[in-house]
Formats: C-alpha cells, structure tokens, sequence
C-alpha cells in the first residue's frame, strides 16, 4: 500500500498521468514446471473414470498459481527491456533517453505512468499482445480506493466503503463527532464492565483497519481499540462507536496529493 | 497502566502524505529523550526504504531531513556518549547515528506546535485535530481547489 502511495506521490510530483489496467483471469497464464494432477471436475468426465487430469498450466486454487503469473509476467517485462525494482520487486522501469515508465505490478492489477505518453501506448500494446487484458483507462479505483485525477493533483479515498461500513454497523442516525476520540479519554482492561460480542467487536476493528488506508486521521483511535479485542467491554465499544460517529460527518474525507 | 509509550510517524514527499505508523513501544523508557530515539530510529529505518524506493524511480536523495521534537534525542543521535542516563539504550537503536553518519539522512528539530505526528501518538482537541488534518493534506473533497 505504501508502495502504491508512493508512486501516487511521485506522479504528482513529476506531472505524470496514471493510467490501470487488469489482467483478465491472471494465473491460467503461469505455467507448470512441476507434474499437477486433478480428479476429473463434473462436467468435464473422461470415458474413463479413473483417469486423472495432468495439467498444462496453471489453475486458480492451485498453491504454484500465484508464483507463476509473477513468474511468467517478470519474465516477460524483463524481455521486454524492463528493470526490476531493487527494494520492491513488483516495480518495473524502462529508461528510454530522458524519458521513464514506471509500473506497479499488483497481482492481476497494473498501473502505469510515463514522462512520454508514447512509452505508456507502447507498453499497452505489447501486454495486450502477450496477455489478455481488461478495464483499461485512467487510474480511478485501485485496491479499493477511489482516484479523482485533477489535472496533476490526485486525491484518494474511500468514501464509497466508508458509506457501506456506516450502514452495516447502523450508525446512519447518529449524531456526529468533531473528533475520533475524546481528549480525556483513557482505555483500559475495564474488568468491572459489561462483555461484549467479541465477534462483532472484531468485525468493527477490522472493518475500520482497511479504512486507514487513506484515513491517517483515525489512525490512533483505531489502533487503541484491539489492544483489547480478547476481552471487550462496554467502554471499548463505546470508543469504537464514536470512531463511527466521527467519519459519519467526515464520509468524503481523504488524502491529497498535490503537484 | 503499563507506562509504555506510542510511537507515531508520518513520512511526507513534498507536501503529500505517503505512510505513517503508530505503535505502542514494546519496551519501558525510563525517559521521554529516550522514547523518542526508538522513535526516530524506527522512523529511520521507513525513510530509508523510502529513499530506496526512489532511487528505482530516478529520484536520488541524500541529507533527508528527519525531524524530531525533542532535542535531547538529537543531541544523543548526534554525539552518542555513553553516560549514565543513556548507556542502558540498545544499540540497535545507535542504527540512527550510523545512518546520520552516512549522509542517508540529516536530523532537525521542529517544536512541538508543528509536530505532525502527533495526531498518531494522542487523543486532540477539535482545533488541534484539524489543524494538523489541514497540515498533512486529510482533507473533504469538497474543500478540495
């Protein structure tokens, strides 16, 4: 996620224009080194009952499959003249004279930018060649977050999750809060109080932990409350719930990049 | 009450926010200069990998400025004498020094009012709060041009 943030920055810094796309059923394109057999699947029965299948390439639900895209992918990138990051290796560039394309490489998801958008034309024609390839464009939904490309600027959020979560956990009529939590507030085991559901507790943490990803804000406050996931009490809850409270008036918020 | 402290870092290239991390120490500091340090290493340790990330981008930077709200920190980065407050200090957290050394990064102080990072290390009041929310670029689309 960092990685991505990162790229978003630096695009904006540099002017660059992000654009996506999404490798359409990405793992039957690994291939095998090793034999894999599977029992006949219904539907697809041989004559012969007994026989099991050896396969050619990959499947989804195979343990190799994911190794083997990333596999068949590099190998195909790095043909093509590109260099893979040193730190992260999901990234690839190509250098051509003054101009460079960067690409993050997100399992089946691609984005890619480039100083010369001559490189970034090139680079979708030779993937499109080698693979089939869907929902290309400019980059506007990326691992659950929305991008609003302004001009150079990009701004991500989550708003369109942050409205689900408000509805799921029934907080749509709810006064709102200014803040995540209040100043004097002070969290601790609480053994006198009241339990709680430990699932639903749980649900909410994690529901408000995907949402950090574009939300710093409540990033302290979220991360206060599973230190005391094993034995929730009725204190607890009520800090979570005004978390809720908090993002129901601030549903639109997100990070800003400028250029 | 277990008298551990939270960690919290925000690491920004030119005004946008890129990642942040808050955490509650996994160890008692018997002083606040002390916490601050295992902060700043930590918060090191993400800048270079950052600065790493970059280098793949063609951006090459050096001299990073790092900065920090507590000067007895910065002294102990910069000169890293062992005296009786100091010397129980890890010496994995003396990775900061080493790096400062290196020229990776530069340290700097910055008072407390411009202290961005606290909004992942307290609770704030609604002024505060949105101050800082303005600082790091959170802000409602609506507002947004």
């Amino acid at each position: 996620m960092e990685a991505v943030r990162l790229l978003l920055a630096y695009a904006c810094l540099k002017g660059l224009r992000l654009h996506q796309m999404d490798a359409k059923s990405a793992f039957l394109n690994g291939f095998i080194d090793e034999e894999v057999y599977v029992s006949q699947p219904p539907g697809f029965e041989d004559h012969n009952p007994d026989y099991v299948f050896k396969l050619k390439k990959a499947l989804y639900g195979l343990k190799q499959a994911p190794q083997q895209w990333y596999e068949r992918l590099n190998n195909f990138l790095l043909s093509q003249g590109y260099e893979r990051g040193k730190t992260d290796k999901t990234l690839f560039i190509k250098n051509s004279y003054n101009d460079i394309i960067l690409v993050q490489v997100y399992v089946d998801d691609i984005i890619f930018g480039s100083t010369n958008e001559s490189l970034c034309e090139q680079f979708v024609a030779t993937t499109q060649g080698e693979f089939e390839m869907s929902m290309m464009g400019e980059l506007n939904f990326f691992l659950g977050l929305q991008l609003k490309q302004v001009e150079h600027d990009i701004f991500l959020c989550q708003a369109k999750y942050c409205r689900e979560l408000l509805k799921k956990f029934n907080v749509e009529n709810c006064k709102k809060a200014f803040t995540p939590i209040a100043t004097g507030c002070y969290l601790d085991a609480d053994e006198t109080g009241v339990d709680m559901d430990q699932t639903k507790f749980r649900q909410l943490i994690g529901s408000l932990l995907y949402l950090t990803a574009s939300r710093p804000d409540i990033m302290f406050s979220v991360c206060l409350c599973p230190r005391f996931q094993a034995k929730p009490k009725e204190s607890h809850y009520v800090a979570a719930k005004r978390i809720l409270k908090y993002l129901k008036g601030t549903t639109e918020v997100g990070l800003w990049y400028p250029s | 009450m277990d008298r551990k402290r939270t960690s919290g870092t925000c690491h920004l290239l030119g005004s946008s926010l890129i990642s942040w991390h808050n955490k509650k120490q996994a160890c008692v500091t018997l002083s606040r200069a002390e916490a601050k340090y295992i902060v700043a290493r930590s918060c090191c340790a993400q800048t270079i990998w950052l600065k790493h990330q970059l280098s793949d981008f063609g951006l090459n930077l050096s001299k990073i400025p790092l900065l920090c709200d507590n000067t007895s920190a910065i002294n102990l980065t910069k000169n890293p004498v062992q005296h009786s407050r100091t010397k129980h200090i890890e010496i994995c957290h003396h990775f900061i020094s080493d790096h400062i050394m290196n020229g990776d990064c530069k340290i700097q102080f910055v008072d407390s009012e411009n202290q961005l990072a606290d909004l992942f290390t307290k609770p704030l009041n609604k002024e505060r709060f949105n101050f800082l929310k303005n600082e790091l670029g959170i802000i409602d689309f609506k507002n947004v041009n």
